[in-house]
């Protein structure tokens, strides 16, 4: 990159970002509790009954002595972590800014409330979207649609097929906003772009710290 | 609409498919590289024929077969099946196979047995995965990525558009297909050009293009230059693909032309053909008698919007088929749905949704569908490509 | 060339000599003759008179390569001589001088005459006066005989050398009678000089000279200075292959030192270093500011008074219009960094900045025995910088400050001068003194939250002016009672509170500014007094509970917070600070340490980040045992009490070594009994094994700090007053007893009767977690309270292991003796490996039994601790063999195999993988090639327990060793089938593996063919319900994007 469009960009602190608050308390189980069930997984005795018991409702064919090691993380009855915008913005909030050494996060380029994500009802069957809107540095930004590529790219490589990705510039944030737009989300011409070497290899800095 | 067949054609995304006019062959394209050949037979299996590879350094876009010319009967040459890619990497290349030696021994105990069986004999020796497919051109000269070729009607003329915002019309021997020279160069778009498609009884082509417009180029016959037809505007956005409606189906004077947007529409638009441009071929000869002064008759064609046919895609709709068995219209796209259209028999601007069928290829999007024949030449089967890699046949009847 | 060696006669080596082509200076030939010839005379041989005679005709000769050779023979002869040898006679040398002198019109000989001179001038018998030796060479290096211009560069250094020679030897006589006549030839010699080397000495010379002679005369000085002066700045690289390897510092420093050699200079010297001031290139200006630097430091004071307005004049605008504002930080505790000039390149901006602040407190420092000097420039820099003073919207407001801060910190008067003006209403008064805060000319320029903070800053700058001064001089009352600083410490202390009280929570910056500042203050010698000190630390306290108290849950990394936590470590030295901590904010953070508090988990982070010395530890302890005391803190489903428990621990493990040294035995006396009754007697019932566990944990730490002479105590009085003396009953308080049988010093006499905790567990009982407790504790016993055990005993055990409860009970025993390598011990491991005989024994999971580490059974060490095991009051208290895993290892290892091999009984997959996941993978890394077969063979297997094991070992080996290399068309598809199916650790762990092998070092070009596969086969991942494992696939799809060849 030449000499950079904006100079000085207004920049946020890395600990400003939004991030997952994390409720689930398996991950903050106090040491002891994880102590506990080691402790019980070593018991042989009980393992004749306990085996029975978990041959029926045992999906990945639990074998003999399994399921007490299993205890720990058998977590396949928790609730699904579905895809959420908060695990979008994990995925494009490192992208490096092509001409900035920042993150497309911090330079706020990207934002938790601009991704919407709407989940199809049957995974097998319905097609989720993900709409994203970009906010460039400044309006004239030459570079809003390599920054757009990038985040494309970076979200076909991370998403499951499902879904149909959306990447719009924020209303009002750039000069030409519909030609952007209309590149961004042409699925020919994004396919052809990630085949240019030297598009590909300034994409791949950008990624660099996924 | 019941899946017949899914070939797991390729590693990537597949981007385009073909069918042959007269062969029970079908052709593939993919983001792997590779354009593949299959052979359609009724009896539910579709062998691969051959793998076209190794000529190109990108994506191959677009897949194409040349029209036959002649028919089948023995005696008369036979049309070897061409095929014409066309790639991201700015090269289009054409591939053929050579005259196989069966066919002369047919030749020899030919006697008394009937064309029909014969016809199928011919048939099967050239849809054998024994013959070898070669690379009999490689055309370069666009100077950007190639989004699609076509041939025209009588396999002399190859038309290819690009992301250079230009169509080029390359001429051959159809025959020989010795070499392919550049006869005409259109410019006129302001953006790309994301796909042609020919007239299929008269050198008459649809240009659809990024810039929302589609724009219809004629060439008289026994004129050297083409002519901008008309421009078709009305959709608002993209449009990704348009098709002729296939001339043995229209009795009438009328041309009709299929399109798909990204505006989720699907368009059919129709010119009134006034005087002779609309004359097929055999009344050519008079158009060749008649002063240049009242020739350029295409000026006098008005072309307009007929109907919008009743929508139902979620997204960018990338592909339209018309067709030529019964006249039924199929469109997809990135919403994997494959729907086919139905005309009213009692008024043709009157179209109803046939069959919707969700999910083609999963929650993949379907890039591509044409219509087909079986070898048993009765069953018209949609064969639908998507970026799963798959090649998708579906019996429609 | 050993020829000559032999021969002694002097003749002959002067032939040789002068016969030698070409002789480049000490060429071993050359110099071998010269040595000999040497001797010949020290051992008297021959006379010197002999020796010339010898040289005679050759040293007339007409041919100049002749007559050279001979001076150099000559020369190098007898410059060899020891240079106190009597062998050269007073009379010699004068003879020798003269003789010398003569042939300076010899072109050819010069350099051999110069070299033989300097060596005769340092010979004990030159004498200065005798024959005018000295005014003689002189003379001759004088204008009409020496022409430098005409030598090479390697004759004119000997040129200097004779010089610097005479003026170290003979400076007395010199300085007496021809200083005059030395230096004209000095400038005579130094005119012109371009050579590096010899500009080295010149420059010595002339700060000699300057030096040494007190009364030059003007004109002389003046040619001094151009001789050096004219080489400034000097710009020189070395050339690649200098043999002298001169560098460009020395050539620096040596000029600077030449030009700060003689205040004389300062007339001529000054004007052009300003006017060279005005050059672009920073790294000249910062070479000119050194430069006056020394100056300044080694000019006489008189020339300093005379000067000293120019130079401001000169400097001041590097800093008050420099574009670059300085990284000088009000927060730190020097104004101008100790080693600035090195740690700065030569063209950095900033350093110019520091020079020019420098500069100032050097002019200062001059001036310190001079109170009118000293007077006037204050007087001059503060009426300069009043202007800019006026309103702190002046650029140049923080330079302005920082100069006056930096002046401040030399010495009590400029200090007391300065912070009276800096005081003053018009500067800082106006803002600060309640008196005037109302007054008219303040309301023209209200402050604005931005106008704080810079004000704040500057305050700090003043802070550590008075912080250094104080550091440097021992301040006596008058002072610090009357500066201006002290005298205005009320207004300050409540205008700095009253901002930090009032300013909303959102100026977040400005708040912590103030709380270093006023950090600062408490920091400051003499400064505040102890009810200020309370003042600050309770407007902390005000500010850290209101951020708590505010509705947000992440007001744990609030900066504000941060910022009085950081400030509160910086005063963990002042005990009064530390106690009045204590006793304000505490008890009020404590007060937010109940269950129905949302985020008390933070509280107690807080908490245990506040402890930065033991008093903190130990009231802290006291206050958090006392919660554990009443009932309600275990209550309920609510992890409140354990949290406690376990951020106590943290507390202890994760104390520096300082503290860990403090003797626990107050505590063992103290709060444990309080401890123990409220655990064990009350509360126990109602409390979960984690928390009885973490209980345990804590009390296990706290007897491991106790020293090893209260154990015997310790272990007595716990038994009788909280466990009983036997086993009759299964009792939860077995948790907590385990955790001290196993931390006890093993030497304690205590001699439990095991067979009754035997006959314990052979009665069923419901609960299965108190009867693994008490296996604990029979293996305990087995390790370290039997004398040994009989091996029928073992016999009888192993007789019956056909029943499950049986191979428990035997596993248990088993762990406890090999963890001491008892010999029975490790006999009947091999015993059982045998067992595996039959297809789904049990026995198979007794290996993870028996080589599982569980806190009990490891000797536990202290992270922070230095000598990382290193038993605290040489506490022993397990009998762990350092190497019994991998002893134990290499036995049973070959017998797995083999029973593999030969049975295919899964049985011993199943006991491998439980060894092996128990083991530091340097254990098993030499037997990799027989391991990963059966790793292989596991992972195909449907067992997930195997599978798991297998994964995890798969995934060190990946990690560690290239085995797998061969084995990739395996191992890729069933890792990648795995990442689809399986439970959730199972996916996690294959993908694990999948990411470190293409992640690690493993040879990519190999790993290449599988990229598009895996890629693909990647996709549904990506979909997977656990977001970490969706993670993991991005991160290892985003690798294979990357990955190329």
């Amino acid at each position: 990159m030449s000499d950079p469009i904006n100079a000085n960009p207004t920049v946020l602190d890395v600990s400003e970002l939004p991030k997952r608050q994390d409720t689930s308390t398996k991950n903050s189980a106090s040491p002891h509790d994880k102590l506990v069930e080691t402790i019980l997984g070593l018991s042989l005795d009980s393992d004749s009954e306990a085996d029975e018991a978990s041959k029926d409702d045992d999906i990945d064919n639990d074998g003999e002595l399994g399921n007490k090691l299993e205890y720990k993380y058998d977590d396949d009855d928790d609730e699904d972590e579905d895809i959420d915008s908060q695990e979008i913005f994990d995925l494009i909030a490192t992208i490096n800014d092509p001409e900035h050494p920042l993150t497309l996060a911090q330079l706020a380029v990207v934002n938790l409330s601009d991704i919407t994500v709407t989940q199809g009802a049957d995974k097998t069957k319905d097609l989720s979207e993900v709409l994203i809107k970009i906010t460039p540095t400044i309006t004239h930004c030459s570079l809003a649609t390599l920054i757009g590529l990038g985040i494309r790219v970076r979200l076909e490589r991370c998403l499951p097929p499902r879904f149909r990705i959306r990447i719009l510039i924020k209303e009002g944030t750039h000069q030409s906003e519909n030609q952007v737009n209309k590149q961004l989300n042409d699925k020919e011409r994004v396919a052809a772009a990630c085949e240019n070497e030297q598009l590909l290899s300034v994409i791949l800095q950008m990624l660099a710290n996924c | 609409m019941n899946l017949i067949a899914s070939i797991a054609a390729h590693k990537d995304k597949c981007w385009s498919v073909a069918s042959h006019q007269s062969l029970p062959l079908l052709a593939t394209s993919s983001t792997d590289k590779t354009s593949k050949i299959y052979k359609l037979l009724a009896k539910q299996h579709f062998p691969q024929v051959a793998v076209l590879e190794d000529a190109h350094k990108r994506s191959i876009r677009s897949v194409a077969f040349q029209p036959p010319v002649n028919g089948l009967q023995t005696g008369e040459p036979v049309d070897l099946p061409v095929v014409a890619n066309g790639s991201f990497d700015l090269n289009i290349s054409v591939w053929g196979i050579d005259e196989p030696e069966e066919l002369d021994e047919l030749e020899s105990d030919k006697l008394d047995d009937s064309d029909d069986s014969n016809v199928q004999a011919v048939k099967d020796i050239l849809c054998s995965s024994n013959n070898e497919w070669m690379l009999m051109a490689l055309i370069e000269g666009h100077e950007n990525e190639v989004k699609a070729v076509a041939w025209n009607h009588t396999g002399q003329y190859l038309a290819s558009c690009s992301r250079d915002k230009t169509v080029w019309i390359w001429e051959t021997d159809p025959q020989t297909l010795d070499e392919f020279e550049c006869v005409a160069v259109f410019n006129d778009h302001d953006q790309d050009v994301k796909h042609v498609s020919w007239c299929d009884n008269r050198n008459m082509l649809a240009l659809s293009s990024y810039d929302d417009t589609i724009r219809v180029y004629v060439k008289e016959d026994g004129e050297d230059d083409w002519d901008c037809a008309t421009i078709l505007n009305g959709h608002t956005g993209t449009v990704w693909c348009s098709q002729f409606e296939p001339s043995q189906r229209s009795d009438t004077d009328k041309i009709r032309l299929v399109s798909c947007s990204d505006d989720l529409s699907v368009r059919i638009w129709s010119s009134s053909a006034a005087g002779s441009s609309s004359s097929a071929p055999a009344t050519a000869a008079t158009a060749e008698r008649l002063p240049s002064s009242i020739k350029h008759t295409h000026d006098d064609q008005i072309w307009e919007l007929e109907t919008i046919l009743p929508a139902v895609h979620q997204y960018s709709i990338y592909s339209v088929a018309w067709s030529p068995y019964s006249g039924r219209i199929v469109s997809s796209g990135a919403d994997g749905k494959i729907v086919v259209y139905k005309q009213d028999s009692s008024d043709d601007r009157q179209w109803t949704i046939e069959q919707v069928k969700e999910n083609g290829h999963g929650i993949n999007e379907i890039n591509c569908v044409t219509w087909s024949i079986l070898d048993d030449g009765t069953t018209e089967v949609i064969v639908s490509a998507g970026d799963d890699g798959m090649v998708n046949i579906w019996n429609s009847s | 060339m050993s020829e000559p060696l032999e021969v002694h006669d002097p003749a002959t080596l002067i032939h040789q000599f002068i016969a030698l082509t070409t002789i480049e200076d000490g060429s071993n030939t050359a110099n071998e003759f010269t040595l000999i010839l040497g001797e010949l005379i020290t051992e008297g041989k021959m006379s010197l008179l002999e020796f010339i005679q010898l040289l005679g005709p050759t040293l007339t000769s007409d041919k100049d390569s002749v007559r050279s050779k001979a001076v150099h023979c000559l020369s190098s002869t007898l410059t060899n001589l020891e240079p106190n040898t009597a062998t050269i006679t007073m009379k010699d040398v004068n003879v020798l001088i003269d003789f010398l002198l003569s042939k300076f019109d010899d072109n050819p000989s010069l350099q051999y005459c110069l070299r033989l001179i300097d060596s005769l001038i340092v010979s004990k018998n030159f004498k200065p006066s005798a024959n005018d030796n000295l005014q003689k060479i002189l003379q001759r290096l004088n204008k009409q005989y020496y022409t430098p211009r005409s030598h090479l560069a390697k004759v004119r250094y000997y040129a200097f050398k004779v010089l610097q020679s005479l003026l170290l030897n003979h400076k007395d006589y010199i300085t007496i009678n021809h200083y005059q006549l030395f230096t004209e030839t000095f400038i005579h010699v130094a005119t012109g000089e371009k050579d590096p080397r010899n500009l080295l000495i010149s420059f010595q010379l002339n700060s000699m000279i300057n030096k040494s002679f007190s009364q030059l005369d003007p004109t002389l000085v003046e040619q001094l200075f151009d001789v050096c002066f004219c080489y400034f700045p000097i710009t020189f690289t070395p050339p690649p292959n200098d043999p002298y390897g001169i560098t460009s510092e020395q050539l620096k420093t040596g000029l600077r030192n030449a030009i700060a050699s003689q205040s004389l200079y300062a007339k001529d010297l000054f004007p052009s270093l300003f006017e060279k001031l005005t050059s672009t290139n920073p790294t000249i200006r910062n070479d000119v500011l050194i430069t006056l630097l020394e100056c300044i430091e080694s000019y006489s004071q008189e020339t300093i008074v005379q000067y000293w307005l120019s130079i401001w004049n000169a400097v001041k605008f590097e800093i008050l219009h420099n574009e670059v504002t300085t990284q000088l930080k009000p927060n730190e505790d020097y104004l101008i960094p100790p080693n600035y000039i090195t740690q700065y390149g030569d063209d950095s901006e900033e350093k110019t900045l520091l020079l020019v602040l420098d500069l100032f407190t050097k002019i200062l420092d001059k001036f310190e025995d001079n109170y009118d000097a000293l007077k006037s420039y204050l007087d001059i820099v503060i009426t300069e910088l009043t202007p800019k003073l006026k309103g702190l919207k002046e650029k140049s407001y923080k330079h302005s400050i920082i100069i006056l801060s930096v002046l401040a910190s030399c010495n009590e008067s400029s200090f007391l001068t300065i912070s009276k003006f800096l005081f003053s209403t018009d500067i800082w008064g106006k803002y600060i003194d309640n008196e005037t805060i109302t007054t008219i000319e303040h309301q023209n320029e209200p402050l604005n939250t931005s106008k704080q903070r810079d004000l704040i800053d500057s305050f700090g700058y003043m802070f550590i002016a008075y912080d250094i001064l104080a550091s440097n001089t021992n301040l006596d009352d008058s002072f610090t009672q009357t500066n201006s600083l002290f005298t205005h410490k009320d207004h300050l202390l409540i205008f700095m509170g009253q901002l930090l009280q009032s300013s909303s929570l959102l100026e977040k910056t400005l708040k912590c500014k103030l709380i270093q500042q006023l950090t600062k203050l408490i920091r400051l010698p003499e400064y505040l007094n102890p009810r200020e000190d309370l003042l600050v630390i309770t407007y902390f306290n005000d500010n850290l509970i209101s951020t708590i108290d505010q509705e947000k849950t992440s007001w744990d990394t609030d900066i504000v917070l941060r910022e009085i936590v950081l400030n509160m470590k910086k005063l963990s030295n002042n005990d009064v600070i530390i106690s009045m901590f204590i006793e304000q904010c505490l008890p009020n953070i404590l007060n937010h340490l109940t269950a129905d508090f949302p985020s008390y988990p933070k509280i107690l982070n807080l908490l245990s980040e506040l402890v930065f010395n033991y008093r903190m530890l130990e009231t802290l302890s006291i206050r958090l045992l006392g919660r554990l005391t009443d009932a309600s803190t275990f209550a309920g489903e609510s992890q409140f009490g354990k949290l406690i428990i376990d951020t106590l621990v943290k507390l202890i493990i994760n104390s520096p070594e300082s503290i860990l040294k403090v003797n626990f035995e107050s505590w063992y006396k103290n709060f444990i009994p309080r401890f123990l009754t409220s655990i064990v007697n009350h509360n126990i019932d109602s409390m979960d094994y984690g928390t009885i566990e973490a209980c345990g944990e804590f009390l296990g730490l706290v007897i491991r700090l106790t020293h090893k002479l209260k154990h015997q105590f310790i272990i007595n009085d716990y038994m009788t007053r909280y466990h009983g003396t036997s086993f009759e009953s299964m009792n939860k308080a077995i948790i907590i007893s385990n955790r001290v049988l196993s931390n006890i010093d093993k030497s304690v006499d205590y001699s439990p009767d095991y067979t009754s905790i035997i006959g314990l567990l052979q009665q069923r009982n419901g609960d299965e977690y108190l009867r693994l407790s008490y296996l604990q504790t029979l293996a305990i016993i087995m390790n370290k309270f039997t004398k040994g055990i009989d091996e029928e005993y073992l016999e009888e055990l192993y007789g019956n292991l056909t029943l499950i409860k049986q191979v428990e009970l035997f596993a248990w025993v088993i762990k406890g003796l090999v963890m001491k390598l008892d010999p029975l011990g490790v006999k009947f491991l091999l015993k059982l490996v045998t067992k595996l005989k039959e297809e789904s024994s049990p026995v198979a999971k007794a290996f993870n039994i028996i080589y599982i580490d569980l806190p009990n059974f490891i000797p536990f060490h202290f992270p922070n601790y230095s000598n990382g095991s290193g038993p605290i009051n040489d506490v022993r208290n397990l009998n762990v063999k350092p190497l019994y895993k991998q002893f134990t290892f290499e036995q049973i290892l070959p017998e797995l195999i083999e029973g593999y091999t030969s049975t295919r009984n899964t049985t011993y997959l199943v006991a491998l993988s439980l060894v092996l996941n128990n083991l530091p993978s340097s254990i098993y890394q030499p037997h990799l090639k027989q391991i990963l077969p059966l790793i292989m063979n596991s992972l195909v297997l449907n067992s997930p327990m195997l599978i798991k094991a297998s994964l995890m070992t798969l995934e060190m080996i990946i990690a560690e060793d290239s085995l797998v290399m061969d084995q990739l068309d395996t191992i890729v598809p069933r890792l990648l089938s795995l990442s689809l199916s399986g439970s959730a650790e199972t996916r996690t762990l294959s993908l694990k593996c999948i990411y470190n092998l293409f992640n690690g070092f493993q040879p990519r070009e190999k790993l290449f063919k599988y990229k598009q596969q895996t890629l693909t086969q990647l996709i549904p991942v990506l979909d997977d319900r656990k977001r970490h494992i969706r993670k993991i696939a991005c991160d290892i799809r985003q690798e294979l994007y990357e990955m190329d060849v």
